[in-house]
């Protein structure tokens, strides 16, 4: 009887999760955004001024029917370039998590589960690179290196794993002590199997929340990176290096910087409200 | 080679240090002190005692989860206190598992049933996975629960039903000795009875000695052979469950006697005519 | 002449929302106290006996509780149809409850001292009224004395030192009786004992127990109690009720159920039971 009850619990978890208003607008952003950039060629009502062809006599034109979010300086329909922003801003989140991810997570089940000495290095470590502001660390790459999407990836990158880090040796530190743990040391289990296999499936639901919500914030540092000339460079229509170009125009051509500036916004505010959502989710489940 | 005791504890000592409230101060703590005592094989052996007997401190010593400040644990006549190397600990692990107190949380919670029975047998490299998967569905049914459980998740398990997944797990590498450790506490008291019954043919059919860790004594005469009574790390009496229950010396044995909760006037008789 | 029971729970049934469905889990309650009367509800998990008397309080969450049934009478009243201010002269003052575990009952980082003065004055408060008044030394006097005396009265020693550990310095036995002791600072009519004991040494539960069977012969308070384990059922109350799957299926005088059960839940409960004969 008791194992009926918990089976149909399941589905009815996600149509919670669905039924929370804001995370279903976070989604629905989220998928638009995605769509956008996926489908961003057969969208854009203008796809050639994305790479740039210029025509001097449609420059900073006002929004309307035709260039709905108005052209730039250089004649280029912005609602084209901002569909195919999209994939920059993308493109940067999820490289850049998957490398925080890659690098922070296992540093962070060794550190909490070997413990001693081993954690004290990682944790020191992983302070280090947390003082260290992206935005700083970004400049000094793009310093050394010329300023690129892949080098603004990377400079975030430097900065973001540490985060993980933190999270998930917290986490291991929590489930070590459970009994579970302690009945696999039993059965002669290596370490690395424990840590690997046995804890890290434990702390899934916190990276994910965590990678969710954090999408967005790496996306929000790279368009910064891009507004201060540190990413993609021009033409690339990356959302941050189009507010900068705009900029000069304030306040009379406003639409060159408002638009892709509210891309930027729209794009953050969704993923953030999906990832809140999927905390909820796990939250309950986990209970 | 029968006769050999499948084990033998001999002047078990453990002790901790710890800083006291005064500053700088340290304070050693016996958590077990000089126990000695002899298991015979095939049988059950009870370790008695209250909350800070150390008679768990003993299980994780046996297990090797603790460090041994002095004595000896013998196991099928060999000095297992001592053993040193990986390759060498995890042969011992075979022969000696254990069955947990709180069925909830010795199970990780994120894998399966198969995935939690099946982990012995692949950390001990056991066949292949086809003689692997074969094992773990034998094992499912000897712990009596139906095969399709092995899918499902412990959260979808009953108390009972999932004590009995731990000992499917501890029986998996054919091991010689359990330590069950407050195997049925957290189970009702009809659950019990069902899963000492199962742990009762379980050692009758791959004759399996048991180091059966409890507070409840009634538990105790029905389901041992021998018993160790302990207090504050102290072992305080042994012998086989006549002798304890029915001529026990130690007052605090007695005490223990006479605080079991009885229900039939039978049982409360026996338990006035122990004299203290 | 018949006294009047003192708590009347009539017919209570319960459901619990789960999503869009609703789960019957109480089924027409019928339990009744009389003043001064120690009873016992004794059940495996899931039978349904704390929820029973977490109602007896109000403490259940109305969703996803749903009451679909009966009713709560303490000295006549309905409880069931309590508001805020109605519990709060009930709580702790009329109706007191002991709580399972007395590792997590009280505050770790208050003194006991502090925890009884708190529940001294500020029981049944309005929240803010104690944000604006600071007790005068009457008052702290005065609950002190209470809490040196109740603490007396649970057989504890040294009660002055007593007020001023942490929980975290004493033992569990230690810490249950000053769970009690808290219960009991405004004298409620009718304590409500939920498996007292249950996380501690069996020689220790054995003491409890004993010290709640004195308080109800020599305090004349009546008493609830909740237990899982029958051989403790058995020592306590004068009536017991039995539960299994959210319904009372047998109650009567306690020697009658466990010496002549009627039911088969019950006959077999007992057959489960390890016997030391």
């Amino acid at each position: 009887m008791e194992a009926n009850v918990k089976e149909r619990k399941a589905p009815g978890k996600i149509r919670k999760l669905l039924k929370n208003k804001l995370t279903l607008v976070g989604l629905i952003i989220v998928a638009l955004v995605v769509f956008a950039a996926i489908f961003a060629d057969f969208i854009a009502p203008h796809p050639s001024d994305v790479t740039g062809s210029i025509d001097f006599s449609l420059m900073n034109q006002l929004p309307s029917s035709q260039y709905i979010f108005g052209t730039d300086e250089a004649g280029r329909d912005i609602f084209s370039r901002v569909l195919f922003g999209a994939r920059y801003s993308l493109i940067m989140g999820v490289v850049v998590l998957t490398v925080a991810i890659g690098i922070g997570v296992p540093l962070g089940l060794i550190a909490g589960f070997w413990g001693g000495k081993v954690n004290s290095v990682i944790m020191r470590l992983t302070d280090i690179f947390l003082s260290i502001p992206s935005i700083i660390l970004a400049m000094a790459v793009a310093a050394i290196m010329e300023p690129s999407l892949f080098n603004s990836m990377v400079a975030i990158s430097f900065g973001w794993w540490p985060w993980f880090t933190r999270l998930v040796q917290a986490e291991t530190l929590k489930i070590k002590n459970e009994q579970f743990i302690l009945a696999s040391e039993g059965i002669g289990a290596s370490k690395w199997r424990i840590a690997f296999i046995e804890i890290l499936p434990n702390c899934l639901s916190t990276i994910i929340v965590k990678a969710s919500t954090d999408i967005g914030f790496v996306i929000l540092t790279g368009a910064s990176l891009g507004f201060l000339g540190l990413g993609a460079q021009p033409p690339a229509p990356e959302w941050g290096t189009m507010v900068a170009e705009g900029r000069v125009y304030l306040p009379t051509m406003w639409w060159q910087t408002t638009f892709p500036g509210l891309a930027i916004l729209v794009t953050v505010l969704g993923f953030n409200l999906l990832g809140d959502g999927l905390r909820d989710f796990f939250d309950v489940r986990v209970d | 080679m029968d006769n050999q005791p499948i084990l033998e504890v001999q002047g078990l000592k453990k002790e901790f240090i710890v800083k006291t409230k005064n500053r700088g101060e340290k304070e050693i703590v016996h958590a077990v002190n000089d126990i000695s005592f002899i298991m015979k094989r095939g049988s059950t052996l009870a370790v008695v005692g209250e909350s800070g007997s150390g008679k768990t401190t003993l299980a994780k010593m046996i297990m090797r989860f603790e460090s041994i400040t002095a004595g000896k644990i013998l196991f099928n006549g060999t000095d297992i206190s001592q053993i040193k190397g990986k390759e060498a600990i995890k042969a011992f692990h075979k022969q000696i598992q254990m069955v947990h107190q709180d069925p909830t949380s010795s199970l990780n919670p994120s894998k399966t049933i198969r995935q939690i029975i099946e982990e012995p047998l692949l950390v001990h490299k056991y066949g292949d996975a086809k003689q692997r998967l074969a094992k773990v569905r034998e094992l499912i049914q000897v712990v009596e629960l139906p095969l399709n459980f092995l899918d499902r998740y412990p959260h979808m398990l009953s108390g009972g039903q999932k004590q009995r997944v731990g000992i499917a797990r501890a029986i998996a590498l054919d091991s010689e000795l359990i330590i069950l450790d407050e195997p049925t506490s957290a189970l009702d008291v009809s659950v019990q009875a069902k899963i000492i019954r199962l742990l009762e043919e379980l050692q009758e059919k791959y004759q399996l000695s048991y180091l059966f860790i409890t507070h409840d004594l009634a538990l105790v005469k029905n389901f041992s052979d021998d018993v160790i009574v302990m207090q504050i790390g102290n072992l305080v009496e042994q012998g086989n469950v006549e002798e304890i229950f029915y001529h026990a010396q130690e007052t605090y044995t007695k005490k223990l006697l006479k605080s079991i909760p009885v229900v039939e006037p039978a049982e409360q008789e026996y338990l006035d005519s122990i004299g203290i | 002449m018949t006294t009047e029971n003192l708590l009347e729970i009539k017919n209570l049934s319960i459901s619990f929302k789960n999503g869009p469905e609703e789960v019957p889990t109480l089924h027409n309650i019928n339990i009744s106290l009389k003043p001064g009367e120690l009873v016992t509800i004794v059940g495996e998990s899931g039978s349904g006996k704390t929820i029973t008397v977490r109602s007896i309080l109000g403490l259940l969450k109305t969703p996803p509780t749903l009451y679909t049934g009966g009713s709560i009478l303490y000295k006549g009243k309905d409880l069931l149809k309590n508001k805020k201010k109605d519990w709060r002269e009930i709580r702790g003052k009329e109706i007191s409850m002991v709580f399972q575990d007395p590792m997590t009952a009280l505050n770790p980082v208050f003194t006991i001292g502090e925890q009884m003065l708190n529940v001294y004055l500020y029981q049944g408060k309005k929240r803010a009224r104690r944000w604006f008044g600071k007790p005068s030394n009457e008052e702290k006097k005065a609950a002190r004395e209470r809490a040196i005396e109740l603490l007396h009265k649970m057989s504890l020693p040294d009660p002055e030192g007593l007020l001023e550990r942490y929980p975290f310095e004493l033992s569990g036995g230690m810490r249950q009786r000053i769970v009690i002791a808290l219960a009991l600072i405004h004298t409620p009519k009718l304590l409500i004992a939920d498996e007292p004991g249950t996380a501690l040494d069996v020689t220790v539960q054995n003491s409890i127990n004993k010290e709640l069977q004195r308080l109800v012969k020599e305090e004349g308070i009546s008493m609830l109690y909740i237990t899982h384990n029958l051989g403790v059922a058995k020592e306590m109350g004068e009536r017991t009720y039995v539960m299994q799957y959210g319904k009372v299926v047998e109650e009567g005088n306690t020697e009658d159920v466990f010496l002549r059960p009627k039911e088969t839940y019950t006959k077999n409960l007992l057959a489960a039971l390890p016997k030391l004969v």
